[in-house]
Order: C-alpha cells, then sequence, then structure tokens
C-alpha cells in the first residue's frame, strides 16, 4: 500500500492541477501576479492584468508568428516566490533580456547583469519597461520604452 | 602667436560660459568662468550626449536615435549631469560640431569637443547596415583621458522589424548607463529600491494545498458512486426477477467491485495528502 501511495504522491493530480487543465485556475494564477506587483507598486493591478492575462489565463503573443506563450515566464514563478519586493522586481530581467534576444536574433551576456543595476537605481520604471518587453510581440517591443 | 592663443582661450571660455549659463543651476559658476577661471572638477561627472550617425539604408530616424540615447541618460540625472546637442549648440557652430561629429570619430576631434563644451564624457552612436544586417554601436569617450572607455555593439538579423534598431540602441544605451553608474557613481541602489527591500510578501499562496480533494479523491469518489449505482440495478434486479439475471448478477458483481477500488482510491488520496 505505501508503494502505491508513493506512485501517486508522485503523479500531479492534484484538484488544482486539474481544474487548471480547464482553464480557471491559470486566471487566477495571472492575477496573483498581477497582485503581487500591485502591492509593491510597481505596476497597477489594471494595467498588469490588461498586458498578461486574457479570459483563460495568461496571454499568447505573437500568434500569427512564432507563439510567445506569456504562461511559460519564469518571471510569473519568480514573483510568486518573492520574499520581498526588491527580489519581485529583479525577476523582471531573465525573461526581458531573453524577449529582446529572440526578437534581435542577438544574445547579450551581459544584459541580466545590466538590467538589475538599472532596476536598483529606477526600480519601477525599470520593471514596467522589462516586464512590457516580456509581454509583448516583437514588433511593438521598441514602445516599451 | 600667442596672442592668438589668448583669444583663442577667451572665446573658448566664453562659450563655455554660455553653455553653463544655459543649464541653469550652474550660472554661478559661468558667472566665474567669464572672469576667467577654468572649471574646477564638478561633483557629477558631465556627459555630452551628442548625435547617432545613421548609415545609407537603415530605415532609422537619426533625431530618433539621438533622443532615445539622451532619454537614457537622463534617467540618471541624479547622479551625473547629462547635456545634449541640442543644448550645445546653440552656442557653437552647428555646421562644424555636426561634420566633427558625422565624418571622424577620431580621438583628438572629439578631445576638442569635449574642450569646446567642458564635458567630462562624450556618448556617440553609429547605425550602419550590411547585406540585410544592421550594426548598432555606441560608445563613451573620456575627454580628459582622450580615450574610447566603454563601447558596445550588437546586430539585428536580417528580416526582424526595423524598428527593433531602436531597441538595440536602448539595451547599448543601458550598457553605458550601467558601465557610468558602475565606474562613476557610487553604484549605491537608490532609495526607492532599499524601501522596495524593506517591503515583505507574503511566499506564495499554497493554492494546491487549499483544495481538500485531490484528483485522486475525486475520482476516487466517482468510481465508487458509479459502482454503488450499478451493484444496487443489479441487487434490484435479481431481488425482483425481472429482466436478464444474468445481467443482474454481472452488474452487482461490477458495481461491488467499482465501489471497491474507489473506495480504494479514496483512501490511497488520504494517505497521500
Amino acid at each position: 500500500m505505501s508503494a502505491l501511495a508513493v506512485a501517486f504522491a508522485t503523479l500531479p493530480l492534484s484538484g488544482s492541477a486539474c481544474l487548471s487543465l480547464l482553464g480557471d485556475d491559470e486566471r487566477e494564477q495571472c492575477e496573483q501576479v498581477c497582485a503581487k506587483e500591485a502591492a509593491c507598486d510597481l505596476r497597477g493591478e489594471a494595467a498588469c492584468v490588461a498586458s498578461l492575462c486574457d479570459a483563460e489565463g495568461f496571454k499568447v503573443v505573437d500568434a500569427d508568428g512564432d507563439a510567445h506563450d506569456l504562461a511559460a515566464l519564469d518571471a510569473n514563478q519568480c514573483e510568486q516566490d518573492a520574499e520581498d519586493c526588491a527580489e519581485l522586481a529583479l525577476c523582471a530581467c531573465p525573461d526581458a533580456c531573453a524577449r529582446v534576444d529572440e526578437c534581435t536574433g542577438d544574445p547579450d551576456a551581459t544584459c541580466v547583469n545590466t538590467c538589475e543595476t538599472l532596476i536598483e537605481q529606477a526600480p519601477a520604471a525599470a520593471f514596467q519597461e522589462n516586464r512590457c518587453k516580456m509581454e509583448s510581440a516583437c514588433a511593438d517591443v521598441p514602445a516599451c520604452s | 602667436m600667442q596672442d592668438g592663443e589668448r583669444l583663442r582661450r577667451r572665446a573658448c571660455l566664453l562659450v563655455s560660459g554660455v553653455v553653463l549659463a544655459w543649464a541653469g543651476p550652474a550660472g554661478a559658476m559661468a558667472e566665474e568662468l567669464v572672469e576667467g577661471e577654468l572649471p574646477t572638477e564638478s561633483a557629477a561627472p558631465v556627459f555630452l550626449v551628442t548625435e547617432v550617425v545613421v548609415g545609407e539604408g537603415v530605415a532609422v530616424d537619426k533625431d530618433a536615435a539621438r533622443d532615445v540615447l539622451a532619454n537614457r541618460f537622463g534617467r540618471l540625472k541624479d547622479k551625473i549631469e547629462v547635456r545634449s546637442l541640442a543644448e550645445v549648440k546653440s552656442s557653437l557652430d552647428r555646421a562644424a560640431m555636426a561634420q566633427m561629429l558625422g565624418s571622424t570619430e577620431s580621438d583628438g576631434d572629439l578631445a576638442k569637443i569635449g574642450e569646446y563644451v567642458a564635458v567630462d564624457h562624450i556618448v556617440f552612436g553609429r547605425i550602419a547596415q550590411v547585406a540585410g544586417v544592421t550594426e548598432v554601436q555606441v560608445k563613451i569617450f573620456n575627454t580628459k583621458d582622450g580615450v574610447t572607455e566603454a563601447g558596445y555593439s550588437r546586430r539585428l538579423k536580417a528580416g526582424a522589424p526595423p524598428q527593433l534598431v531602436l531597441t538595440l540602441l536602448d539595451t547599448l544605451a543601458d550598457n553605458l548607463l550601467a558601465f557610468a553608474i558602475d565606474a562613476y557613481t557610487d553604484a549605491v541602489p537608490d532609495a526607492q529600491f532599499l524601501a522596495l527591500k524593506n517591503k515583505k510578501l507574503t511566499p506564495r499562496a499554497a493554492t494546491v494545498a487549499a483544495s481538500p480533494w485531490s484528483m485522486l479523491g475525486v475520482v476516487g469518489g466517482a468510481v465508487t458512486g458509479a459502482g454503488v449505482g450499478a451493484g444496487a440495478l443489479g441487487g434490484y434486479v435479481l431481488a425482483t426477477g425481472q429482466g436478464d439475471q444474468t445481467m443482474g448478477l454481472v452488474l452487482a458483481g461490477a458495481g461491488a467491485g467499482a465501489a471497491l477500488v474507489g473506495t480504494g482510491l479514496v483512501v490511497a488520496d488520504g494517505l497521500t495528502e
């Protein structure tokens, strides 16, 4: 019986996971990300939801080209796990850098360090700009500045 | 010759004075300059953001490109002093300045510009296109040491939206800014960032654990319910003697079995919580 219990325990069969397959829970997760950003005064909740979420959960941008699913952003999980708002602000860097690399086709190994330095100097503006980059279609990235 | 040199020096000081007077807060300092004293080391380093030279075939407006650099550096105005070329052009020969910036990047000419406008650093860039690939370069020239102290470049792949050149310029300007922060400021995080450190967040809400029923329990419950139903139907058929007795037996047996399996799943779910 214990072997059975262990086997079942390794399966991702929680009730929430089942619900997320139906799309309900993903929307809730998206709203939780926005709630944390708003709690830190880094981005307004309404602006965040409009940019990040759709009716079913997270948006997919660049649908006509290379689909960019915002549910796959590491920043979402990072922000949920952040213990303070400074840590949350820095979550935006890796995904924003990856998005610019993807759109321009030229990776920049120094981008994350540079991004973190600038967030330390002007957190809200730099955070919003980086979030915008990772949530935008490639053609719209320049409008984030 | 000496008189000529003296005249040049006076003219230069006058120009510097006009530029600094335009800058407003430095008005008092400008007054001193007109009286003939050279500028001393100011607390904040002075950066002059000049033109971005845009090559043929690049679908980017050079003024927009220059504004990107200027806006980026403007974000650090609390830590460094930033001037744009537009500010100093009013007091200098525009044509000569544009020619110097557009036609050469020689250290001698850049140092001369720095001397004319009394700045410590000159920020400039260049955008060129070769075989469909666009290359963007930015540099900081140190007018005191007469050297290019930082330079970065990136490329935009062929076929990418052309407006992404401005994004590349943004990221390169960020590289220069990070360099300037590390090299010319105390690099201490802004007070706003330090305040964010003190804002503690509740750890991730345990949404998964919040549900008392896991998927296993839900499935087990459904199987148990179906088993009880089928068993009851089979039992009814057997008890009343109506219909196919074999079918009733199968239903009763299968229902009892399903109820047992379902109950087992519910128990297993309880053990795995």
